[in-house]
């Protein structure tokens, strides 16, 4: 009986083990099949993987407010509908270098990673490149299902392709303000901006969030701000 | 014990799952390495050698069988004998399905890359997308079905609002006249008559740059990478 009872408990080690790298690559594939809709303007597919469900489902991108809850999560993606309507439009982001961390409850994690790619909004003549890193935080359902709860795309530069990054980082300001598309970014955020814009400055010291997800045992809030590299602040951050 | 032994069983099957996940992106990857490489060999082993085997690159058709598809890469060995090539393709954010049955599977992802043919004062940037069926074959993933939806091909100095098909230039181009002279047709492509968008990126249409992410499934049905769920 003892011996069964040790195998029971090895038995029951190696299926918590298993179950903590599935939902790993459950969420992994969750992202990634974000990001997949997201290129493809596929507004059912975008929210088919987000955590519509909970009050504080959010979504903030580059220099954009804050969308928080279903009815403002799904205004902003409206967009796609209006956008994936207009010749010449292209948007492609890639998901690189995922680090994700699966709490230790194993209700939510986090992932943060590289996202690059290019776009084209061929009537106002843009054909960019764009750079950033994803932050996001997943939360796992009472039915098991997970879903992205909370998504923060920090911009580094959406820079026009002829110019390059060192002369041009915002190129998405002109985007929304070009008449061809004034009728496609229609959504209001509900919150205020997390994150002063930390897009790529020749002229400012490096210092790009978000960092890598620390391991951690029970969810305690969005780490998307949390710096721990010591920084030396000889100069003025206001001035930028 | 009874009980032990069944709860293992399953959870051996669930283990399983994890690997072919890994298995599968492997299998996949290895084929992208031998393609940036021109390496015939390495490319073909990664296939099934089942007679629907199939391969389907952009507008170039569809080669199904194994030696349709090595006749398709016979041009690997010719191009690497040329000075100045280089095909750096790769891929990332894969999404995988695995049917429920376990005995197959479909992927897709993204790609990009840069090729260069010196010679003929290539340098392009390009950028699609991949939908991979993989097959379990006594216990080893192959590839099934491999398509490549072109986004865009494009010289670096021109960009992709200018130029999309830079790749078929290269294929008539005096330089490489005799890598591609002998490139095999394919049967008609996926693509059906009716398709209402352009076959890549285009500046002057509305696009919907395929294929969709695979939805999950138990047992195989069909080739599901020309599926459309968008509502339009």
């Amino acid at each position: 009986m003892e011996r069964e009872e040790k195998l029971r408990a090895r038995y029951e080690d190696l299926k918590r083990r298993a179950q903590r790298v599935s939902d790993i690559q459950t969420v992994e594939k969750l992202f990634n099949t974000y990001l997949q809709y997201y290129n493809l303007q596929h507004v059912e597919g975008i929210l088919s993987t987000l955590a519509l469900d909970q009050s504080d489902v959010s979504i903030e991108e580059g220099y954009s407010e804050v969308y928080e809850g279903k009815e403002a999560v799904e205004s902003y993606f409206d967009c796609f509908r209006r956008l994936s309507q207009k010749p010449g439009i292209l948007v492609e982001q890639h998901c690189v270098c995922p680090v994700i961390e699966l709490a230790g409850d194993g209700k939510t994690a986090k992932l943060v990673c590289f996202a690059r790619g290019v776009k084209a909004v061929a009537a106002a003549k843009l054909q960019t490149y764009l750079a950033g890193r994803y932050y996001v935080d997943f939360i796992r359902g009472e039915d098991g299902t997970w879903k992205i709860w909370h998504l923060h795309w920090f911009l580094i530069y959406d820079s026009e392709v002829k110019k390059g990054f060192m002369y041009s980082q915002t190129t998405n300001n002109e985007e929304w303000k070009h008449p061809e598309l004034s009728d496609v970014f229609t959504a209001r955020a509900n919150k205020p901006s997390t994150y002063w814009p930390v897009i790529f400055n020749p002229k400012a010291p490096y210092d790009y969030i978000p960092e890598a997800p620390d391991p951690y045992e029970t969810y305690d809030g969005i780490t998307a701000l949390k710096r721990t590299r010591i920084l030396q602040h000889f100069w003025d951050r206001e001035r930028y | 014990m009874e009980a032990l032994e069944r709860d293992l069983e399953q959870l051996e099957l669930f283990a399983e799952g994890l690997s072919d996940m890994d298995a599968i992106l492997n299998r996949f990857y290895r084929y992208i390495h031998y393609y940036g490489e021109l390496h015939i060999n390495g490319t073909m082993e990664q296939f099934s050698t089942r007679d629907d085997v199939s391969l389907e690159i952009a507008e170039e058709g569809i080669f199904e069988g194994y030696e349709r598809i090595k006749e398709y890469f016979s041009f690997m060995p010719k191009l690497a004998r040329k000075p100045g090539i280089m095909i750096y393709h790769y891929v990332d954010t894969p999404v995988v399905e695995i049917a429920g049955d376990g005995k197959t599977a479909k992927l897709t992802c993204l790609a990009s890359g840069l090729d260069a043919a010196a010679k003929a004062l290539v340098q392009n940037w390009i950028y699609g997308k991949y939908h991979v069926d993989l097959m379990k074959e006594d216990g080893v993933w192959k590839l099934w079905h491999v398509q490549y939806f072109r986004t865009f091909e494009t010289p670096m100095t021109v960009g992709w609002l200018k130029e999309q098909t830079a790749h078929d230039k290269e294929l008539i181009h005096p330089e490489l006249a005799d890598v591609y002279a002998d490139m095999p047709k394919g049967a008609p492509g996926s693509y059906p008559s009716d398709y209402p968008w352009p076959k890549h990126y285009d500046p002057e249409k509305v696009n919907y740059l395929m294929p969709e992410p695979p939805k999950s499934y138990d047992i195989w049905n069909g080739k599901t990478s020309m599926d459309i769920t968008r509502k339009q």
